[in-house]
């Protein structure tokens, strides 16, 4: 190839890196004003938005997943397993007591509870606290917030499952097939919990 | 027609203004694949130069990302991680007191009379000291606890290093 043939190439290399760079910066802009949609109502498309939004703050899609299995020790130091649940709907909330969003949802998820329990509803709180955060102190903050739920001692190991929980409070929606039906990072509105709820409570046993 | 250094130049300034414009994203909140512990920046001094065996001040300016908040070092909450700097003692530095800055009031979109205390953007903490004669190093760190409007990542640490000239 000649020397000119080469410096057209590379010019033209260059301009189609500048182009995709471009559109790679709108792209991301893009998301970000989609992630700032607030006071919308609530419509399938909004929810789809808001499922998009989990995907891009770094949930790994795990609906329609079987839920990775998991035994820790509640706050009274008994052994949890998700399994124990087989045939029910749950929700498995990560959270932490010093994650104010997390403080904000916990009333309603008291609420929720109470009113879907006899349909095969649980809750199941995991602590992303410190290691180190004694069980009491936990077990402490669960009674003074009124938690109706076991709260369990979360681990490294089942974050990683749950693809490593970088983000607080982040749920998981089981159905009772055991599978994921929704997912969300970061706090969402009453509704879209309740609506997660009453998905994961309509999938069938297993 | 061109010569290649000129080729390699324009080549060079445009792969340099790509990668500008990609990175010029980072300061998102919770961007993907960012350092995402990296909510709060030391941005300076990196040097200073006081009198000797007199009470003086440092200003540490730090910057929280857009988009993201901090509690402040009195939290409306006690169960809320308050910003706090630790540092590190060091033979002819007496640090004797940090004055925080108040929070800002904030309140997450979903709870509005929820109220917070926060910093946000640039914050600034006065370090009062005293130094013997000759270079020293500040040595400290901050911990601090960031959330965006919705979401909250874990507590995170980043190191704080001053050098001080007392003459």
């Amino acid at each position: 190839m000649k020397r000119n043939q080469w410096v057209i190439v590379l010019v033209l290399a260059a301009f189609a890196l500048m182009v995709w760079s471009g559109y790679a910066n709108y792209k991301r802009r893009k998301q970000y004003a989609q992630r700032q949609v607030q006071g919308v109502p609530e419509t399938a498309n909004n929810q789809s938005v808001q499922q998009d939004v989990a995907a891009d703050e770094g949930l790994p899609d795990l609906r329609g997943k079987r839920a990775p299995d998991f035994s820790l020790r509640s706050v009274e130091g008994k052994k949890v397993s998700l399994s124990d649940y087989k045939g029910k709907a749950v929700l498995i909330n990560f959270w932490a007591t010093w994650c104010a969003p997390c403080k904000i949802e916990m009333p309603w998820l008291v609420a929720l509870r109470k009113q879907y329990a006899s349909q095969g509803f649980e809750i199941l709180g995991v602590s992303e606290d410190d290691a180190g955060t004694p069980r009491t102190k936990l077990a402490k903050f669960g009674q003074e917030e009124g938690l109706n739920y076991p709260l369990l001692v979360g681990d490294d190991a089942v974050s990683r499952k749950y693809g490593g929980v970088e983000f607080l409070p982040t749920s998981y929606f089981v159905g009772r097939d055991g599978k994921i039906v929704a997912e969300t990072a970061g706090l969402v509105s009453k509704d879209e919990v309740e609506a997660s709820i009453k998905k994961a409570l309509a999938t069938g046993g297993q | 027609m061109f010569r290649p250094a000129m080729v390699m130049v324009v080549c060079a300034l445009a792969v340099g203004l790509c990668v500008a414009q990609v990175l010029k994203d980072q300061p998102l909140p919770l961007p993907d694949g960012a350092d995402r512990g990296a909510a709060v920046q030391f941005l300076d001094p990196q040097q200073v130069t006081l009198p000797a065996r007199h009470t003086a001040q440092i200003d540490l300016h730090f910057r929280v990302a857009d988009g993201l908040h901090i509690n402040s070092h009195a939290p409306l909450e006690k169960s809320l991680i308050p910003a706090r700097l630790a540092v590190v003692e060091e033979p002819g530095l007496n640090v004797t007191a940090v004055d925080f800055p108040p929070g800002t009031e904030y309140a997450l979109q979903l709870a509005p009379r929820e109220k917070l205390s926060v910093y946000t953007g640039e914050f600034i903490l006065h370090v009062h000291l005293t130094a013997r004669p000759g270079q020293h190093l500040l040595n400290g760190a901050l911990r601090y606890q960031a959330c965006d409007s919705n979401a909250c990542m874990p507590p995170h640490t980043i190191p704080v290093s001053v050098t001080v000239i007392a003459q």
